[in-house]
């Protein structure tokens, strides 16, 4: 066993901690004397330095080591926070997410690209000690290097002082009773293998570990202790077992019976030898003849001297836990956390489920056949009512909120406000809607590259913006909500918005269009024309946009996701996009209708209402079928002309009109006849078939027929 | 002598032969996942001509092709001998095809097909990948890839 097979918490909860710390950085920026933030940050450095130490990434540790030291000076009082510290402490962010990206590639942290870190962390410190401003560190740096790491001890005391409390804590309420080793009781086979040991010769000892309570990988460092145990004798009896220890089911103390022929202090050695072992008891178990003796064994206290953890850290014992898997691959399997809480509700309906199926199975056993039909229909209920149950819970189960997505963001607004120099501000809500892991996989992107459109494009200069009358600081939002069975991102920004002229300009430039067409075009048209292949309005090519390569590609992102994007725009008032993406991707509702003898499924979720129009309220606009619905003109799509539905039957006194909805636009579809409502599951057609996006997928009913699923945005 | 058993195996390719009009068509063995009775198709609508619908196999839905309509012969005419062959040139992508009847599997030698001339007129000769003989005649060897993939959809 090695520690590969935590990596994965690990990578899982150095996101968290990174994705904290970026959070709280950024608070502090805004209020660099807010305690809350400076403790919070400095607990998530203290964490993940423990986490990277013991999975031996040593420039991992080096450097959250460093930063935890310049927090906790900012704790102290010592430092101030300055805009440049917080510049600097953003590098040490992107590489520590650099030395996490390593790590989710090929297991290993790789190289830090900028190795000076540290030691221009290090000078914030000793400037604080010499009581100086923060020196520009890259001049001062090699003289600073070796007070650095004098300050590095110093840090490490400090650091093992504020942690002796809550050990002394500990030894108080063990000296109140007997260590918890003493009571661990040995089975029959136990208690014949520490007889056999003794007769041998061997020592038998009991310790009980205590690890330190801001621990997060407790399980690992158990585990660590076992190994570190290994080669020194056989650990005969665990409490709780071993098993629960691998799976975390252990309140931060465990104790281990082992049977030995080295000494006492080379047990404990081995023990606190693994780093945010708080503490541990350790003694001679003596092997009584019968079980209940155990309690009055005498033995010999060896353990009252506690060890702070933090410097058993700076030892470099957790290189002796850098096991470094042979194979360089990629070692993330794609996971989602899942709340115990859904797991439960899917396992219900998995054994309803079977109780159902044995239900039928009981039914056409029984040979009675009136009351069988009865019994068999009151068994479909009861199976359909469970496979929905079921599909909800497999949904919920893989829908993950956009939160771990959009997070990065205002960290991203805060550089570019930096790089373009504009003061800006990013607003978000509904961080916490929920989407399926594939589209919040996905979204990031698109997201991304909108958000920075806004930044570059859309926002006008600081001065500008006064010119303009308006705030200095610009405003770009983010909101995400759901709206039926859709989930709706808007990227909205207070900017210049969008200038028609040039687009149009840029068009002919490119030869999109002519100028005649140019003339004639509406605002939406031009909107249209951003999502071009190789359209950009910017003047010059920045680091941030202007390459080119930009709507057009979010644009077949979202789509590629089912969604759309749409985009609105006042001169002088700012730009808006908006992202509709589906909720779920593989099973949806369906409205069934038929059309002539053929059969087709209508998404529920873009259904608006159904009508029934007599055929005489349908009135002509432009050569255009349309009725007036409760005061809204709405346009007909005949489906049967539009799909070449052979016909046979002529016109009828009434239409039924199934009214969709695409954004606000509205449109009633004509169709022949309903059928019901139906959960469907939806299918590809294959990519060979050419069909004009208006089919965009197909499904199987019941009987084994097919039934294809029309695309209503492609219909519009 | 048993060298020469090795060589065969080596060289000649299994060839389902299939009836489509009067000609006969040499299918690739290698490509051919399943052969089904003709069966109900679901037509989709503003689909290429020689696709005529989709059948469902097992829960799978897959295109089925005309190679009459694609081959500019007149349109299908179903009978009982009327098959499709599920081909898959790629994984997770297959496609049936119409023909009108299933002949047999030959075994044709490499050395027995005659490739495809490249100064032919390419509008004719693109769905085919040569002629083989064999004891009972001579079929055209088809170019799935050709077949299957319509090349201006592609370019689209």
């Amino acid at each position: 066993m090695d520690v590969s097979q935590y990596l994965e918490i690990f990578i899982e909860e150095t996101k968290e901690h990174l994705q904290a710390m970026n959070d709280q950085i950024l608070i502090l920026e805004k209020e660099p004397d807010n305690a809350d933030c400076i403790n919070e940050i400095f607990r998530a450095a203290h964490s993940l330095k423990g986490m990277a130490g013991t999975m031996g990434f040593k420039s991992m540790q080096h450097l959250t080591h460093t930063m935890e030291d310049v927090f906790s000076e900012v704790r102290n009082g010592k430092i101030k926070v300055t805009a440049e510290m917080i510049d600097i402490l953003f590098q040490g962010m992107d590489e520590l997410q650099g030395f996490l990206d390593n790590v989710i590639n090929t297991s290993d942290e790789g190289t830090p690209s900028n190795e000076k870190l540290p030691d221009i962390l290090g000078a914030f410190i000793a400037a604080a000690e010499s009581g100086d401003a923060p020196a520009p560190a890259p001049a001062e740096k090699k003289e600073e290097a070796p007070k650095k790491g004098k300050k590095g001890g110093k840090k490490a005391a400090a650091a093992a002082a504020a942690e002796e409390a809550p050990a002394e804590d500990t030894k108080e309420e063990s000296a109140e009773g007997q260590p918890k080793y003493k009571e661990l009781k040995l089975a029959e086979h136990e208690q014949k293998a520490a007889e056999k040991a003794v007769s041998e010769g061997k020592n038998v000892f009991g310790a009980t570990v205590h690890i330190a309570e801001s621990c997060v990988l407790k399980a690992a460092r158990a585990f660590l202790v076992f190994k570190n145990l290994e080669p020194l004798g056989d650990v005969i009896k665990s409490s709780p077992d071993a098993q629960d220890i691998e799976d975390d089911k252990f309140d931060f103390e465990f104790s281990i019976l082992i049977i030995t022929s080295e000494s006492l202090d080379k047990i404990k050695e081995a023990i606190m030898n693994v780093s945010e072992i708080e503490s541990c008891e350790i003694g001679e178990i003596d092997v009584p003849k019968t079980e209940g003796a155990g309690e009055e064994a005498e033995h010999t206290e060896a353990a009252k001297e506690n060890k702070p953890a933090a410097q058993e850290a700076a030892q470099g014992a957790p290189a002796k836990a850098a096991q470094k898997p042979a194979a360089a691959k990629p070692v993330v399997s794609r996971s989602v956390r899942v709340d115990i809480e859904k797991l439960d509700n899917l396992m219900n309906s998995v054994s309803e489920l079977i109780i159902a199926k044995n239900g039928l199975v009981s039914i056409s056993a029984t040979e009675s056949n009136l009351s069988n039909q009865q019994g068999f229909n009151e068994q479909m209920e009861y199976l359909e009512r469970i496979t929905t149950e079921l599909h909800q819970s497999v949904m919920k189960v893989r829908m993950v909120p956009i939160e771990s997505v959009v997070n990065k963001f205002p960290r991203m607004i805060r550089d570019l406000s930096k790089k373009l120099d504009k003061k800006m501000e990013l607003y978000m809500t509904g961080e916490d809607t929920e989407l399926d892991r594939t589209v919040v996989d996905e979204i990031g992107d698109p997201l991304q590259h909108l958000l920075r459109n806004s930044a570059d494009h859309g926002l006008e200069k600081n001065e500008d913006r006064i010119a303009a009358g308006k705030e200095e600081v610009g405003s770009i939002f983010l909101n995400a909500y759901q709206e039926g069975n859709n989930v709706v991102i808007e990227v909205r920004d207070d900017g210049a918005g969008i200038n028609f002229e040039k687009v149009k300009k840029k068009a002919i430039e490119k030869g999109q269009i002519t100028e005649e067409q140019a003339e004639g075009l509406s605002e939406k048209e031009v909107i249209d024309l951003l999502f071009k292949p190789g359209f950009s309005t910017a003047d010059q090519i920045t680091d941030v946009s202007g390459r080119g390569v930009g709507l057009d590609v979010v644009k077949t992102k979202i789509e590629a996701l089912g969604g759309d994007i749409e985009a609105h725009s006042k001169r002088g008032e700012g730009s808006q996009f908006i992202i509709r993406l589906p909720l779920t991707l593989a099973i949806i509702q369906a409205l069934m209708v038929k059309l002539g003898e053929e059969k087709y499924a209508i998404p529920l979720g873009s259904i608006e209402t159904i009508e029934d129009i007599p055929r005489k309220d349908i009135m002509f606009v432009q050569q255009k079928e349309v009725i007036n619905l409760r005061g809204n003109v709405i346009p007909l799509v005949n489906l049967d002309n539009l799909l070449d539905v052979p016909k046979d039957s002529g016109p009828s006194e009434s239409v039924t009109v199934v009214i969709v909805k695409k954004g606000n636009k509205l449109a009633g579809l004509v169709v022949d006849s309903l059928i019901g409502q139906l959960e469907i599951v939806i299918k590809s057609i294959g990519k060979y078939i050419n069909n004009s996006k208006m089919i965009s997928g197909a499904t199987i009913l019941g009987d084994g027929e097919i039934a294809l699923i029309l695309d209503v945005n492609a219909l519009l | 002598m048993s060298e020469t058993v090795a060589n065969n195996i080596n060289e000649a390719k299994q060839y389902i032969v299939v009836n489509i009009g009067s000609e006969r068509y040499g299918i690739d063995i290698q490509y051919v996942d399943n052969i089904v009775r003709m069966q109900r198709i679901t037509r989709i609508p503003k689909a290429q001509d020689y696709f005529p619908g989709v059948i469902n196999i097992r829960g799978e839905i897959i295109p089925v092709m005309s190679l009459r309509v694609r081959f500019g012969l007149e349109p299908d005419v179903i009978t009982s001998a009327t098959r499709i062959l599920i081909i898959k040139i790629e994984p997770q992508a297959a496609v049936g095809i119409i023909v009108d009847e299933v002949k047999n599997v030959v075994s044709i030698d490499e050395e027995m097909i005659d490739r495809v001339s490249s100064n032919t007129d390419p509008e004719k000769t693109q769905y085919m990948n040569g002629v083989g003989k064999h004891e009972e005649g001579l079929v055209t060897l088809l170019n799935l890839q050709n077949v299957i993939v319509d090349k201006d959809a592609q370019d689209k």
